[in-house]
Formats: structure tokens, C-alpha cells, sequence
């Protein structure tokens, strides 16, 4: 079988399915002096359902797929999605994971995306083999409330080793739609670096599935904010298909969901984040975990879970300080 | 023009196509399953990016049946013995109202007049609507859609805009399930309405 290129496929699936249908989309495209092309999902432009979507998807490689679902939270069935993919780690760690950071005005940006695979520049991506060297387009994604400029894209394309005439960028700001879905779709993005941080061996992950509730997109960059990673805190769950002995599926159980954290856990990320000056370097690294995995065992046949959903946050978050009328 | 179920037999994914063209490209459409009790029943979900666009169609009757002049094209809406005998126009589908595809018409037509009724600008729709048990006899089949589109449907709306202007409105939007408006400007959530299980798994 030849070189699977996360950045080509990614490629491919923009030009054929999303720069020809911006309009229907509610995207906006543009192309930078560098060359780079940008695609408004969601700073400027209102995006969508399938903006989100695609932005997952392109995101991922082409080796995940999202779908929209109603998921059940106490009394509400909420709008929510699941992602499936056949290669977790590649998907995940060398394509989608949001962990390469990159200088762009006087500061240090994240991004996600395909891109990531040509150097793996970032630890999360060096932490399995698989590179895409020398791919014709490459993709990143930025979460981000201004639309990436020259300055961004030279410093992507030098971080992760790609001319920028050659690199597309997706962007959307966390408070709209397709914001609150690409940050929601990481669900099994979420499970993948805890893991990693606890020694686990990718290699033993086989194939990963998850639902997350969507309960909110508003408008507002600090609630939304707050509000998607308590659906990926409080509300994802992952089932990842695992070969290994079950004694190293069993010294996980209690170290790797958000629930170990038992002195914060029923706290909004939005206060917990406003309590570390809003700043990522001040967020203690075991916050950033999934709510629920599980774990099947083809070696043994035996199922594990860890963590547990709390309803009660997200359905503050679902409805606010709303609720019945009449 | 496309059959739907005249003569071809396409009717559930026919119908998702036809469902997108009718909204001019701009929906995510899907069928679901409502779980509850006993039996899991079937819905149309349709995720909507651009609702706006999506208004009701024009009925016009004819003696095989009825043309629904939408935006984006024609439905003909046909009885079991229905032709064509109409030019239809540029585009357009034919499907029987006796079977699935009529079914999941209704089902879809129902989201779009319960977004007509709430008078809002809206951002976005995601609407879920149960998909009745189609019978021989389609009178049968609309009164039990009586009873699953105002006991199972659920449709939720983004919109900007203030909270009295949404209580408000909601207040008068009966008999459509449950209806819930996120603002996106507040980040609010206001419904109205119930899912009302026992009634929906009656009519399965």
C-alpha cells in the first residue's frame, strides 16, 4: 500500500466538497499575499452545521467522520455528534490534536490539523512514526477570534515546514457554530494525549469512536469557551478498541479522566479558566482530560471504563439562565 | 423530473437528496432514531445553516393529487393512481403520498411550517421529527401523524436576539413538540412544549 498523506487527503476533500460551495457553506475564502489560502469558517463568517463539519474532517485527514446526534442529558435530548475513525492515532496525534504552537504577533498560537504530520514539531505528534513529508497542499486549523494574516501563515509554513503558497487555513472563533462543533469533535482527540502522558503504547489503539453533547453556541468568546470544553470535560465519552494485556488498561483506571480531579470537578471550565488568568501555561496539565473512556480488549475480550458524565453542568450550559416558558 | 416512488423504489435515500435540493444545498440531513420504551422509532433530522431560505411551498391541487411548488422546485405529491400530466418545471419530484417517501415528506414539511411559525430571525435549525408507520390507507397514516409530530418532535433554533422578544414568541407556538431557542446573544436557552413519549409510542 502506498503513503496515505493525511495532508493530501485533506486537501482534496476542500477543493472538491468546500472551496466550490463557500456560499451554501456561509464560508468566506481568501487568499493571502503569501499565497495561503484562508477559509473563514466561522471569525467573520457565519459557517454551520456542515462548516463545522468539515472542518473536523479536514482537520482529521480525511480519517475520521462526524455525524450529528441527539444524545440524551437528564430530561433534554441535546443536540450533540459522534466521530469515528479507523486509525485513532494518526487521525488524532498527527493530524488533528490542537498542540503545535507557532509565534504570531508576540505571541504563541495554537493549531491543529494535517499540517502537523510534515515535521512533527510538537510532542504529541513525535510520539508515533508516521510523517507526511513532502505533500503537494498541506492543512492546518487555528481556533481564533481574528482571521490569520501573512504574518501567520509564513510562521506556520516555517514551523511545520511547508511553503505557505502551499498551505490552506481554516479558521472560526470558539463562540459560533462551527467553532463550538470542530472543538466538540474532540472527543477522541482528548483521550489520546492523556494516554500518551500516561505511558500508554499508541501502538495498541486499534480504532476509536465518541459522542460529545453540543448543548451550547453563543456568541460570547468566554462563555462559549467555557462552555465546549465543559462538553468535552463533563459530557464527551470515548470507546477506543485496544490490544494490549489488561494489567496496562487497568493501571489507567482512576488517572485519566477529568473526574480524578476531585477538588475541581463540578466546576465550569469557564471559572476554572478565569481562575488561571485565562491562559493555557496556568491550566494544570490533568485538566486537560477526557470526561469518560472506555476501553474494549480484543486480547482479552474484557471491556474497561473510566469516568463519569456530569449532567448537572451541562445542562446548566444547555439552558442558562433560561428555560420553560408557559 | 426524478421519481421518488412511482415507478423507482429510492424513497428514504431519494428523499434526503430531494430534502437538500429543496433547501439549495444548505442542510445536513440525516434519519435517526427516538429512543424510548420499547421500540425505537424512526426521524428525519435536518440540520439546517441557512433556515431563512427555507419557507413553505405553494399547494396546488389537481385531480391526482397535489404540486407543492417550493423555491428550489416542484414536489408532486401524487395518489396511488397519480400521473403527470402537468409540464413539470425545471426541477422536480414525483413521489406517492401512500408510502415511505410521502411519510417523510410530511415529516419534513412539518419542520419547515413549525419554523414559519416562529416569527424569528433565525441562525440556525436542527429539527427532529418522528417518521410515522406507513399504512395502505394514508388517512391512517395522517392521523397518527397527528399524534407523533406534536408528541415527538423536537426542533432547536439559534437565534440573536433578546430574551423577551423569544418568551414571548414561544408563548404561542403550540402543537409543533418542543421547541428550543438558544440565543446566541445571551447564551439562553428558552422551550416550550414536551415530548410526550407515552403518545408517540401509542401510535407505533
Amino acid at each position: 500500500m502506498g503513503h496515505y498523506s493525511v495532508n493530501e487527503e485533506a486537501a482534496a476533500l476542500l477543493e472538491k466538497e468546500v472551496l466550490p460551495n463557500a456560499d451554501k457553506l456561509n464560508i468566506s475564502l481568501s487568499t493571502l499575499s503569501c499565497g495561503a489560502v484562508v477559509i473563514d469558517m466561522g471569525v467573520h463568517a457565519r459557517g454551520g452545521f456542515r462548516a463545522g463539519k468539515y472542518f473536523a474532517e479536514v482537520g482529521m485527514g480525511g480519517l475520521g467522520k462526524l455525524r450529528y446526534c441527539l444524545l440524551k442529558n437528564g430530561s433534554y435530548l441535546v443536540p450533540g455528534l459522534q466521530i469515528i475513525t479507523d486509525d485513532p492515532v494518526v487521525c488524532e496525534m498527527s493530524s488533528y490534536v490542537a498542540a503545535t504552537l507557532v509565534p504570531w504577533r508576540g505571541r504563541s498560537q495554537v493549531i491543529s490539523g494535517p499540517v502537523r504530520s510534515i515535521l512533527a514539531t510538537d510532542k504529541f505528534a513525535q510520539s508515533v512514526s508516521y510523517r507526511d513529508p513532502d505533500p503537494r497542499r498541506a492543512v492546518a486549523g487555528v481556533q481564533t477570534t481574528e482571521l490569520p494574516d501573512d504574518e501567520l501563515a509564513v510562521s506556520i509554513g516555517k514551523t511545520c515546514g511547508i511553503a505557505p503558497e502551499r498551505l490552506y487555513i481554516m479558521a472560526a472563533r470558539t463562540g459560533c457554530m462551527a467553532g463550538a462543533v470542530q472543538v466538540c469533535a474532540r472527543n477522541v482527540e482528548q483521550s489520546m494525549p492523556t494516554l500518551y502522558d500516561q505511558g500508554y503504547d499508541m501502538a495498541c489503539i486499534l480504532e476509536g469512536n465518541a459522542t460529545t453533547p453540543l448543548v451550547s453556541v453563543v456568541d460570547d468568546e468566554d462563555i462559549a469557551y467555557g462552555r465546549v470544553n465543559d462538553c468535552l470535560i463533563y459530557g464527551q465519552e470515548t470507546n477506543l478498541t485496544v490490544a494490549c494485556e489488561d494489567e496496562k488498561i487497568e493501571r489507567l483506571i482512576g488517572r485519566i479522566t477529568f473526574s480524578k480531579n476531585t477538588d475541581v470537578y463540578g466546576i465550569s471550565f469557564q471559572k476554572l479558566f478565569a481562575d488561571c488568568d485565562q491562559n493555557w501555561a496556568n491550566v494544570p496539565r490533568e485538566w486537560d482530560a477526557p470526561c469518560k473512556v472506555n476501553f474494549c480488549n480484543t486480547r482479552s475480550g474484557h471491556t474497561y471504563s473510566d469516568g463519569r458524565i456530569n449532567e448537572d453542568v451541562l445542562e446548566k450550559d444547555f439552558l442558562g439562565e433560561g428555560g420553560c416558558v408557559g | 423530473m426524478i421519481d421518488i416512488d412511482m415507478q423507482d423504489r429510492h424513497s428514504w435515500r431519494g428523499m434526503l437528496e430531494m430534502i437538500d435540493d429543496l433547501c439549495n444545498g444548505t442542510v445536513d440531513a440525516a434519519y435517526s432514531l427516538l429512543d424510548g420504551g420499547n421500540i425505537k422509532i424512526p426521524s428525519l433530522e435536518v440540520r439546517m445553516d441557512q433556515p431563512e431560505i427555507v419557507a413553505g411551498p405553494e399547494v396546488e391541487r389537481t385531480e391526482h393529487g397535489e404540486i407543492h411548488h417550493w423555491k428550489y422546485g416542484d414536489v408532486y405529491l401524487m395518489n396511488e393512481q397519480g400521473k403527470v400530466r402537468e409540464q413539470p418545471g425545471e426541477k422536480a419530484w414525483i413521489l406517492r403520498s401512500q408510502g415511505a417517501a410521502g411519510a417523510i415528506y410530511r415529516a419534513f414539511c412539518e419542520m419547515v411550517k413549525c419554523l414559519d411559525d416562529i416569527n424569528l430571525e433565525k441562525e440556525f435549525a436542527w429539527c427532529s421529527v418522528p417518521i410515522a408507520p406507513v399504512c395502505d390507507d394514508v388517512e391512517l397514516t395522517k392521523e397518527k401523524e397527528k399524534i407523533l409530530f406534536p408528541g415527538g418532535s423536537i426542533h432547536t433554533i439559534w437565534v440573536r436576539q433578546t430574551d423577551e422578544e423569544i418568551k414571548k414568541e414561544l408563548a404561542y407556538a403550540g402543537g409543533h413538540g418542543q421547541i428550543r431557542i438558544q440565543n446566541m446573544k445571551t447564551a439562553n436557552t428558552w422551550i416550550a412544549g414536551n415530548v410526550d413519549e407515552k403518545a408517540v409510542h401509542k401510535v407505533y
